[in-house]
């Protein structure tokens, strides 16, 4: 019975908007002035025109100009700048 | 804004990096949970900043890890009061600016009344005065909702009143009523009669007959419209004069002026009394007392502003001139000049419709009598009950 009702709670969190359960990352891309990264594990390079940071399963490069880490905690950042384009790689 | 003060407040430090393991630290930070902001790279070099508190452990750690922190700048206010520490004079001053401008923010020091237009504003501030609202009283002091309440009683022709407090301002807002219109009652049946004898200008006959017309004489008293109809059959009925009546009425002033006058001259002696008017309160900066009543008294006050915001304070200079009562001869032009002077004066306190206008001037041995004979309109209409 208790088991029943918890899996019935996982299962509303797993298919709401907001989603608890996610174990990939997030990005929220404010034009193309400002990203939000959550679930970042590594920078791997960071200049002014470059930002290589791994994900869970992928490589994201952001590329731009005047590219700055705005804010940086232990499993996510904030990139500021121009940025001209973003490659996944897996 | 308010991360930017709070970060100011606990103080933060700018520092940089070697280029050359510059990735290697921020994935260290980050795996320690140290809160870095601003990275940005400069001249190959990572810049970025953190809280002061954090710096201590970052710093540790990465020594172990053989990279070298190089502070550019400290910032914020542990590090400006370390600085100016054994300056007490900064310290005691900022106390004081703090605390006077706690205090002063304490008081209302302006009163603004919106909305008047046939109320005197003073008459507003002198009652809201005795009802507790003035330059240089408490804020905490006003409740500003039974103020509004005894203000609006104590001046019936307001119909709403507001008063409200905007930091150091208390303004009041008002509306006057609107009045009603007044109508003449007249329920009994009236004949109008002439004010006083005149000449009738022209005639404006709302109800009843017109007994007179334009450019008959009239005499006191006499009937000008009857309380009377005429229906189509000729048959009289009962009807309630109205009627405006304007007439041209004569009427005379005259002014005499003497030869010999007795005048007030001043002696050339005066004295000033300095005051400072603080909240409504004067303090004089003067000891001596004020002279007797035959001196002349002057007042001149000058208000302060800042930024255009009036402050109850001021400063004001009563000055006392010595007069003495000397007898003085005119020439016969100066006394009919203001002789004349003072009949205009006269005329002109009465606003009337002027048509005609005529002077004359008398001399005698010790005066000089200056007459206008005038002609103007006036509305000669008075009800008179019927007998």
């Amino acid at each position: 019975m208790k088991k029943e009702k918890i899996n019935k709670i996982f299962n509303i969190l797993k298919n709401s908007p907001i989603n608890f359960a996610s174990e990939s990352s997030n990005f929220e891309i404010s034009g193309n002035k400002e990203v939000k990264i959550e679930g970042c594990k590594k920078i791997l390079e960071f200049s002014q025109e470059c930002i290589k940071i791994s994900v869970k399963g992928m490589h994201v490069i952001f590329s731009g100009r005047n590219l700055t880490i705005k804010c940086l905690t232990s499993d996510s950042l904030l990139v500021k700048g121009f940025i001209k384009n973003i490659e996944f790689n897996t | 804004m308010v991360l930017k003060i709070i970060r100011w407040m606990f103080g933060y430090v700018t520092f940089k990096v070697d280029s050359k393991r510059s990735n290697f630290f921020l994935n260290l930070s980050s795996k320690f949970n140290m809160h870095l902001w601003d990275i940005s790279k400069i001249d190959k070099d990572l810049v970025a900043k953190i809280n002061s508190s954090e710096f201590g452990i970052l710093n540790n750690l990465s020594r172990r890890n053989n990279i070298n922190l190089n502070i550019i700048r400290r910032t914020g206010l542990p590090f400006f009061y370390q600085k100016h520490e054994h300056r007490k004079g900064i310290l005691v001053g900022a106390t004081l600016f703090f605390s006077i401008i706690h205090v002063l923010s304490m008081f209302i020091w302006k009163i603004n009344v919106i909305g008047n237009e046939s109320i005197d504003t003073q008459k507003i501030v002198n009652v809201s005065r005795e009802n507790g609202i003035f330059a240089g009283c408490l804020r905490k002091k006003i409740d500003a909702q039974i103020a509004g309440q005894n203000i609006m009683e104590e001046i019936p022709d307001i119909s709403w009143i507001s008063v409200n407090l905007d930091g150091c301002v208390a303004n009041i807002s008002i509306k006057e009523q609107v009045k009603k219109p007044e109508f003449e009652q007249n329920p009994e049946k009236c004949h109008i009669v002439a004010e006083c004898d005149a000449q009738i200008f022209r005639m404006e006959t709302f109800s009843g007959t017109p007994m007179v017309s334009a450019g008959d004489t009239v005499l006191k008293n006499q009937v000008l419209v009857g309380a009377f109809d005429k229906d189509i059959d000729g048959n009289l009925r009962d009807a309630n004069a109205k009627a405006n009546v304007w007439a041209k009425v004569s009427d005379t002033i005259s002014e005499s002026e003497k030869l010999e006058k007795t005048l007030d001259l001043e002696t050339g002696n005066e004295k000033k009394i300095f005051k400072i008017n603080l909240f409504g309160k004067s303090f004089s900066l003067n000891f001596w007392e004020n002279p007797e009543d035959s001196w002349k008294k002057e007042i001149y006050e000058k208000k302060f502003k800042i930024f255009g915001f009036e402050i109850p304070l001021s400063f004001s200079t009563e000055k006392f001139i010595e007069t003495k009562q000397t007898k003085v001869n005119i020439t016969k032009d100066e006394a009919f000049e203001l002789a004349k002077k003072r009949v205009y004066e006269k005329m002109s306190c009465k606003n009337l419709d002027i048509i005609e206008i005529s002077e004359s001037k008398l001399e005698k041995e010790d005066e000089i009598i200056f007459k206008i004979d005038f002609q103007y309109l006036k509305n000669i209409a008075k009800y008179d009950k019927q007998k």
